[in-house]
């Protein structure tokens, strides 16, 4: 499924991943404490979220929950970014990354200790 | 509907004065003219005035006579046909008032569906975007924000203004300074408040064409007049804003208003590229066409002048007008001395320029091959021959900026840096170079000061040194002799205040006919300086 999700809509998301079901209108008192969104803007991203299959509403109450993990919207959004910026080699957006010193000595270990694992 | 009438073929004179106007001048007069004509116009389509205009009375007048005639003779005919003429005129309103509805409910639809499109724009919290908005000291409370959906920043709201800037370029790159810039301006100018003015006057007088034309133009005035305080304000290079401005437009994936947007762009552009200061003569064009096309129009549409309402209009132009001849400065040399020591000026050299005009000339060959707008081999003759000019009066010592940094944009260059007195006693006239200005440009400057080297007197960077101290203060004058009296040739002089060494020259041999030979190099004490001072009047 191919899940392209706005900005304003990963909001939305972070909130369902993150507090689990919420009803829309606690979604949308949390938001307008956050980014000052009107009621009606947030319903509105809400029902966008619910067309594009990324959360559900279930009655009583108008709850929401996440039809799609946050996992799976990162790996879609990763191989996109590899993808498009890295002629489809996910090595050449390591060596990006690591390269351009944005993993700290601790991720780094990590990672060596996961390809460790891996092997 | 008389006044409706009269107001449109009124306004429609005047707009058609500015398009003339403005396809002649665009590049060459301030934006900010055009924007307040277009003002002008849409004010005269909204607001009614009571003079006398005959054509519609005119075609009333019959329409009655006839129906009166006939109602006279045929006494059988029902009432409806003897108020034919009203009816129609009724019609004729209706027809209309469902015009505004529609052309005002499509303008009302399309911003609803704008707004709620930015509403899901998220909140913007960036250092630098933050120091820059509380730079600007309003007493509206700006909100900047940013959101994925749209590809160049864009402001709404008049009493509490919002910024929505895109997700790229990142806040805080030189683009963005930029697109902040203009947004600031269009809301401190209360842009926004004057484009509904204009649409309205748009769908008030939906039936005329020239309406339409007036809402487009005016618009794309409205940008570039905003561009012009930009360059004007960020003192950035034309060519940096004018990239920016492009990069902005290539992210736009949906081209909008297709060819109509292409066309505004590409003429932003170009008057980005041509700006230049705008010089006295163009302040004065500007009033001049004001009251001109004012003036003549009022004349034009109304046989009985009501001379309140004329007058009053009239009136009200030209005080816009004063408030553009306002910001012109005094128009001498002392001004821009003043001007120059609190603003940070670079100047331009000879060879400098003349590197900028060869790269020009080719930028600007490419446009009138590629046949962009307002760039005819004409244009590009003229503008060509205006860099010239200006590449002749910096070899003539005038200092022309190369940023336009000033709080003024109007900066008038000095015709001349040399000036005259007159002796009184017999009227011998003297000609003086005032080189008091240090680093003033001079192309001779380099090469004149190269006869003291061998004393120790270098010139370098537009400063002078003594045994490598800078100078306060030089002066090579001679007195020639001259059988009536002892009179002063001035030859040269130099003052820095930053200075530390007073240094005079020394020269021997002077006659009538030369100032002599230079013999070598003094340093003056604070007496002999003032007393030198007084000899030279300074």
């Amino acid at each position: 499924m191919e899940i392209k999700l706005f900005d304003s809509e990963l909001k939305v998301m972070d909130i369902l991943w993150k507090e689990g079901d919420t009803s829309a209108k606690d979604i949308a008192d949390k938001l307008s404490k956050q980014v000052g969104w009107s009621k009606t803007t947030t319903y509105t991203v809400i029902k966008k979220c619910i067309d594009k299959g990324a959360a559900e509403r279930s009655e009583p109450g108008f709850i929401c929950r996440a039809a799609i993990s946050r996992k799976e919207v990162q790996e879609a959004e990763t191989n996109e970014l590899i993808d498009k910026m890295y002629d489809g080699s996910s090595d050449k957006l390591i060596a990006a990354l690591l390269g351009s010193k944005r993993l700290t000595a601790e991720e780094i270990q990590s990672l060596k200790k996961l390809v460790e694992d891996l092997k | 509907m008389n006044t409706l009438l009269s107001m449109t073929i009124s306004a429609s004179v005047l707009i058609a004065a500015i398009i003339v106007i403005r396809s002649l001048f665009i590049h060459r007069l301030p934006k900010r003219l055009f924007v307040l004509l277009w003002a002008a116009a849409a004010l005269r389509m909204l607001i009614p005035f009571s003079f006398s205009f005959d054509i519609p009375r005119k075609s009333t007048r019959p329409a009655n006579a006839v129906i009166v005639d006939v109602a006279r003779d045929e006494t059988q005919h029902s009432p409806a046909e003897t108020n034919g003429g009203a009816d129609r005129e009724l019609i004729f309103e209706l027809i209309w008032a469902g015009g505004v509805v529609i052309s005002a409910g499509i303008f009302a639809a399309l911003h609803l569906r704008s707004r709620k499109e930015l509403s899901t724009a998220l909140p913007l919290d960036n250092a630098a975007v933050n120091s820059r908005i509380s730079e600007e000291k309003l007493r509206r409370k700006i909100t900047v924000k940013v959101s994925d959906r749209v590809t160049s920043p864009l402001t709404y709201g008049i009493i509490n203004p919002v910024i929505i800037l895109p997700k790229n370029p990142p806040a805080d790159s030189e683009e963005m300074r930029f697109a902040l810039a203009h947004e600031l301006v269009h809301i401190r100018r209360f842009d926004v408040l004057l484009k509904i003015m204009l649409t309205a006057a748009a769908c008030v007088h939906w039936f005329n064409p020239l309406a339409w034309a007036m809402l487009s133009l005016a618009n794309r005035d409205i940008e570039l007049s905003c561009d012009e305080a930009v360059l004007k304000q960020l003192g950035c290079r034309r060519e940096d804003y004018a990239m920016a401005l492009i990069r902005f437009e290539e992210k736009r994936s949906v081209p909008t208003e297709a060819a109509f947007g292409r066309n505004a762009v590409r003429e932003r552009i170009e008057a980005i590229m041509k700006f230049r200061k705008t010089t006295l003569a163009g302040i004065i064009v500007s009033a001049c066409l004001i009251a001109g096309t004012t003036t003549a129009f009022a004349a034009v549409s109304s046989d009985k002048p009501e001379p309140s309402a004329a007058d009053e209009y009239v009136t009200e132009t030209n005080e816009t007008t004063a408030e553009t001849t306002e910001t012109a400065p005094e128009a001498d040399v002392t001004t821009i001395t003043e001007f120059n020591t609190d603003t940070e000026m670079k100047w331009w050299t000879y060879d400098e320029y003349s590197e900028w005009l060869e790269q020009e000339k080719q930028y600007i060959a490419n446009l009138v091959e590629s046949g962009a707008e307002g760039w005819s081999q004409e244009d590009a003759d003229e503008t060509i021959a205006l860099f010239e000019q200006q590449l002749e009066d910096i070899k003539d010592g005038v200092p022309v900026a190369q940023f336009i940094n000033a709080d003024d944009v109007i900066l008038l260059s000095p015709s001349d840096t040399k000036y005259t007195i007159t002796d009184e006693t017999d009227g011998t006239e003297y000609t003086i170079i005032d080189n008091t200005q240090p680093g003033t440009f001079e192309i001779n400057d380099e090469e004149f000061y190269t006869s003291y080297e061998e004393y120790n007197m270098t010139y370098e960077d537009g400063k002078l040194y003594y045994n490598g101290e800078p100078v306060k203060f030089f002066d090579d004058t001679a007195e020639i002799q001259d059988g009536a009296g002892v009179k002063t040739d001035f030859y040269r002089c130099y003052l820095d205040p930053e200075g530390k060494v007073v240094v005079t020259a020394v020269r021997e041999n002077a006659d009538e006919n030369s100032i002599g030979d230079l013999t070598g190099l003094k340093v003056l004490t604070e007496e002999e300086l003032e007393q030198k001072k007084a000899e030279l009047g300074l």
